[in-house]
C-alpha cells in the first residue's frame, strides 16, 4: 500500500482517491449529531441551503485515506494535515482528493516529504486546501 | 465522535472568550461497531480498522478522533461555533487500538480578527489509558456572535457563511463549512 520513499521526486502526485457522496453516508458520518445542516433537510432549508451539506471532516477524513495510502504506518507515527474549509460537499456530489509533492527536508537522518492537498469537484472547483507531511523510509 | 452531549449552558460569545480556557476532559472508547458505521459513511475500506493493522489488531480510525475540540467543546457550551469550521489541523502521533480508551484534554489556545469577524482556535490532546499521546488537533472556528444568536433562534447548530442571501456578504474566497 505505501508508495512514498525518500527517492521520490518533487512534484509527484498522490494516487487520488474518489468518493460519491450520498445523504445516507453523510447521516452515517454524523451518526451522533441531532437533526442539523449536515444531516436534515428541514434544518438544511431553515438556513437557506438547497440541501444538507456534507462536514467538512469528511474531506478531512478522505484526505487523511489517501494519505495513509501513500506514507502507510508513517501517516499515523508522525503525519500532519492543516486544511482551510472552502465550499460545500452535497449529496449526491463526487469529490476526488488529489496531492502533490511540494518539498524534500532532512529530519535528522530521515527525510520528510511536505506535500500540497486538496479536495475537488467534477467541474475541478476546490472545496478544501492545505498541506500534508510524514517521514518517509 | 459519536458522544455529543445536548447542553443547557451558555451561548459562546467570542469576545469572552479567553485564551487557556480549558473545556471538560473527555473519556472515550470505541468499539467494532460503532467503527464500522462510521467507516460504512466514508466508504473506508482499510482492513486496519477491522482486522489487522501494522501494530497488530484493528486500529481506531483516526478521522473520529478529529472532532475532539468541538466535542469537547459542546459540553460546555451552545452553538459554540456559530459557525463557520475554517481550519483543521492535526498531528498524527501514535495509533489507537480499537477497543483501548482514550483521554481528551481541551482548552482555547488562540484567538484572532480576520477580516472583521473572530475567530477562536481549540486545541485537543487524546492520551490512551497508560498516558501515550495518540493526535494533537486544532479547530478554528469563526464565531459571529449575531449569527449565533440567529442560530439558536432558529434551532440550528450550524449557520454556515453564505447559506442564505441574509448571511451572504458577498466577500469572494471566504470560508464556508
Amino acid at each position: 500500500m505505501t508508495i512514498a520513499t525518500e527517492n521520490l521526486e518533487v512534484g509527484q502526485e498522490l494516487p487520488p482517491v474518489r468518493k460519491e457522496i450520498s445523504f445516507e453516508d453523510m447521516r452515517l458520518f454524523s451518526m451522533w449529531s441531532n437533526l442539523n445542516i449536515h444531516t436534515d433537510w428541514e434544518s438544511a432549508k431553515k438556513a437557506g441551503l438547497p440541501a444538507p451539506i456534507a462536514q467538512g471532516l469528511m474531506s478531512h477524513a478522505y484526505l487523511s485515506e489517501m494519505l495513509t495510502q501513500f506514507f502507510g504506518k508513517n501517516w499515523l507515527q508522525g503525519g500532519t494535515l492543516s486544511i482551510k474549509f472552502i465550499g460545500y460537499t452535497l449529496p449526491g456530489d463526487v469529490i476526488t482528493t488529489r496531492g502533490i509533492v511540494r518539498e524534500k527536508v532532512a529530519e535528522g537522518s530521515a527525510t520528510r516529504l511536505n506535500c500540497d492537498v486538496w479536495c475537488e469537484s467534477l467541474s475541478g472547483e476546490k472545496t478544501v486546501v492545505g498541506t500534508a507531511s510524514a517521514l518517509v523510509d | 465522535m459519536p458522544l455529543r452531549a445536548k447542553v443547557e449552558g451558555p451561548v459562546m460569545v467570542f469576545e469572552e472568550m479567553e485564551v487557556g480556557e480549558e473545556m471538560p476532559e473527555l473519556r472515550v472508547v470505541f468499539d467494532e461497531d460503532m467503527q464500522g458505521r462510521f467507516l460504512a459513511g466514508l466508504k473506508e475500506e482499510n482492513p486496519w480498522y477491522s482486522r489487522e493493522s501494522p501494530w497488530g489488531g484493528p486500529i481506531t480510525y483516526h478521522p473520529l478522533l478529529d472532532d475532539a475540540p468541538m466535542e469537547a467543546t459542546m459540553h460546555r457550551y451552545q452553538y459554540p461555533f456559530g459557525f463557520v469550521h475554517a481550519v483543521q489541523e492535526t498531528e498524527f502521533i501514535n495509533p489507537l487500538p480499537l477497543g483501548k480508551p482514550a483521554r481528551i484534554t481541551t482548552k482555547v489556545v488562540d484567538k484572532y480578527e480576520k477580516r472583521g469577524r473572530g475567530y477562536i482556535v481549540i486545541e485537543s490532546l487524546i492520551v490512551d489509558e497508560d498516558g501515550l499521546e495518540i493526535m494533537r488537533t486544532r479547530n478554528h472556528a469563526m464565531i459571529e456572535d449575531e449569527r449565533v444568536r440567529e442560530a439558536a433562534g432558529l434551532g440550528l447548530l450550524h449557520v454556515p457563511l453564505s447559506s442564505a442571501a441574509k448571511y451572504n456578504r458577498g466577500e469572494s474566497g471566504e470560508d464556508k463549512s
